[in-house]
């Protein structure tokens, strides 16, 4: 049984927001205060991205002191062509508005 | 909100978020970091409770991942390992998966917890053992029965314990106490060891109340009788020992019993008596009654007691047949008399002394449980005749001598009988004995093997291939087989010893009285029966001691070999 990706409207709020600058590293935090998604429902969306390799993560480098270093995401190249995909889809089917992304 | 409440409120999402990553799942723990990480962020306190919460929440969820994979894997190999990947292919290396080992062993521990496989696996324990006396009197069998007297002081629990308790004065003291409390219990008197010792079951003394006793409660029954009559023969007895044995047996015993008004008057009542009744169904049902009122479910206790060895002809068999030999002295007495009276003439004399034994005979066919009666009455009856017969035939009783040789012709052919009913063919149940005993050793041989091969995979998990010797390689091997095997042996042993369980139960559950236990003896004594050939094989060389020696020799040159390995490698790596 291979992976999929179970397509929420969470999901796609998510993609949604990973789509709105897509080069750029975000934090988890910064993302869940942008979509309102709490981190117990943010992260396991995360998670399954990673797994599906739509989702790059690193570790930040620390940039004060005694703060731990965060960890960061952005969608990958076949990630970034997937999220468009589905959000468009989405969109035909009315399902979803996209807010940030403009796809 | 205070200072206070801001900094309890970080400090309590800080203490959750931290807390939950130290436990997280290895491979997935730096998601557990990053929720962690992302406090430093956020200012609101209760927004970084909440988002702790939401980590929690993440690794409840991480856990049950992790354990639902888990189960895939063999067992002894972490997820992520390099091992991992090779678990298909290396035999160093456990390949069955880790749910279906769990299984296997569950189904094994649930085959162990069915009452008729511990039967089975008892009675292969008590087939291991040497026979002691002391052995069984502790055993699990016993104490139960000892904890209820102790408890109830119940008459019939008082009873079945003097019978098989191996303790001369607890035996004594119970059955008087049972006797006084249910006077119906005054047959146990016949069947009460008062000594202890290898010849407390051939030679028991009985004191002489309990005689007096048992001939006033059961007063037209032979066998109150003929335990009079044994207290004499256990006095020759004693006298002949004492003497080194001096003459033969058959003569002496017959002489000095003879010159005994004592034993003469109760065996002439014996002979006469209109009953034989040596309390076997009264035994078994005391037996049936007790174990189903405590709910013991231990059926070696039936095969146990009034012997010298654990298990022996135990409550299905132990009519006192030594009195029997009373009988046969008696009955040779009688037919000297009657030759004496034939040769002299007095024929109706002869006829009368040739007739008693074979009506005591007939008298004792009604009642008898055991083949020791049953060889006694017809040995008797067969002997005396073969001497009414032809006196009959020259007195001109032609229609009664052609009845007689009928019953003779009968009393031939009923001397062995075919099939099952043969306990007495010990090796006739052999292989199926030395089946239940295989299967009882491969269970905990394999049970055995299968934790210390966890134990051991466990302990060693994190090793690579390259430094996983023959040690964990064989225990890769002995996990991947050996909790099949445990089961097929379990399957095996229910299997094999599932017969003798039902009959066990049938006789438990028999609402009547039962006067036939042959078939119930020789299913429960099958476990102890070898077949012939290997019994003197399986009892010299693989008894409990042996398979002791036999695991300790192996185990120390196990520990020998990884020493060795062990050593060398570090001298290897040094040099």
């Amino acid at each position: 049984m291979g992976l999929h990706l179970r397509i929420s409207a969470a999901t796609l709020r998510v993609l949604d927001a990973l789509l709105e600058h897509p080069a750029q590293w975000r934090h988890g935090y910064s993302m869940s205060q942008q979509t309102e998604i709490p981190s117990g429902t943010l992260y396991p969306i995360l998670m399954r991205l990673e797994k599906l390799a739509w989702l790059e993560t690193r570790w930040e480098q620390a940039e004060k002191s005694g703060r731990p270093p965060r960890h960061l995401y952005r969608l990958t190249g076949p990630g970034r062509a997937m999220a468009v995909e589905e959000l468009r889809d989405a969109r035909v089917k009315r399902m979803w508005k996209p807010i940030y992304s403009g796809v | 909100m205070s200072d206070i409440q801001i900094l309890a409120g970080h400090k309590v999402a800080a203490w959750l978020a931290r807390g939950a990553a130290r436990v997280w799942p290895e491979e997935t723990r730096h998601w557990g970091l990053a929720i962690e990480a992302e406090l430093s962020d956020i200012n609101s306190p209760s927004a970084s409770v909440f988002w702790a919460l939401g980590g929690v929440m993440l690794l409840t969820r991480a856990w049950w991942n992790h354990l639902l994979h888990s189960w895939m894997r063999p067992a002894g190999v972490p997820e992520g390992s390099p091992l991992e990947q090779l678990t298909k292919n290396a035999s160093r290396v456990p390949r069955t998966p880790r749910f279906v080992t769990a299984i296997l062993l569950l189904v094994s521990s649930a085959a162990l917890l069915i009452p008729d496989v511990r039967d089975g696996m008892r009675a292969s324990f008590d087939a291991w053992h040497e026979p002691s006396a002391e052995a069984f009197d502790d055993s699990t069998a016993i104490a139960p029965l000892r904890k209820q007297v102790n408890l109830n002081h119940d008459p019939q629990a008082m009873a079945l314990l003097a019978l098989l308790s191996n303790d001369k004065t607890e035996r004594i003291r119970l059955a008087n106490g049972a006797v006084q409390r249910d006077p119906s219990l005054t047959w146990i008197y016949s069947e009460v060891r008062t000594t202890d010792g290898v010849n407390s079951f051939w030679r028991n003394p009985l004191p002489a109340e309990w005689l007096d006793k048992l001939q006033k409660w059961d007063p037209d029954n032979a066998v109150p009788r003929l335990l009079v009559a044994q207290q004499s023969l256990i006095q020759f007895e004693d006298g002949w020992e004492r003497s080194g044995y001096r003459g033969l047996y058959n003569l002496e015993s017959k002489k000095f019993l003879e010159a005994d008004p004592k034993w003469l008057a109760a065996m002439d009542f014996a002979f006469r008596a209109p009953k034989y009744d040596a309390y076997g169904s009264k035994r078994f049902d005391l037996y049936r009654t007790v174990v189903q009122r405590y709910g013991f479910r231990d059926s070696r206790m039936a095969l146990y007691g009034f012997g010298d060895s654990p298990v022996g002809l135990g409550i299905l068999m132990q009519s006192p047949f030594f009195p029997l030999t009373s009988v046969m002295i008696y009955d040779d007495v009688l037919l000297d008399r009657g030759d004496a009276a034939e040769r002299a003439g007095n024929l109706r004399e002869a006829e009368r002394l040739y007739r008693e034994p074979a009506q005591f005979s007939d008298i004792m066919a009604q009642q008898s449980h055991t083949d020791f009666e049953r060889g006694i009455w017809v040995r008797l009856e067969g002997i005396s005749l073969r001497r009414l017969i032809p006196l009959l035939a020259k007195t001109g009783h032609a229609e009664e001598v052609s009845q007689l040789n009928y019953k003779l012709e009968g009393l031939q052919t009923s001397v062995s009988p075919p099939g099952p009913l043969r306990y007495w063919a010990w090796s006739e149940n052999g292989w199926e004995g030395f089946a239940i005993r295989m299967l009882t050793a491969a269970i905990l041989l394999f049970g055995a093997a299968s934790l210390v091969s966890l134990g051991a995979l466990f302990l060693r998990r994190r090793a690579e291939l390259q430094s996983r010797g023959a040690g964990l390689a064989l225990a890769s091997l002995v996990i991947d087989y050996c909790p099949i095997l445990l089961v097929i042996s379990c399957a095996g042993l229910f299997v094999a010893y599932r017969p003798i369980a039902l009959m066990y139960h049938q006789y438990m559950s028999w609402p009547f009285p039962i006067y036939d236990f042959r078939p119930l003896y020789h299913a429960l004594y099958t476990p102890y029966e070898s077949p012939e050939g290997v019994s003197g094989i399986f009892y010299e060389y693989f008894n409990a001691p042996h398979y002791w020696m036999v695991l300790i020799v192996g185990l120390t040159l196990l520990a020998v070999y990884i020493l060795f390995r062990r050593t060398l490698r570090g001298r290897v790596a040094v040099s």
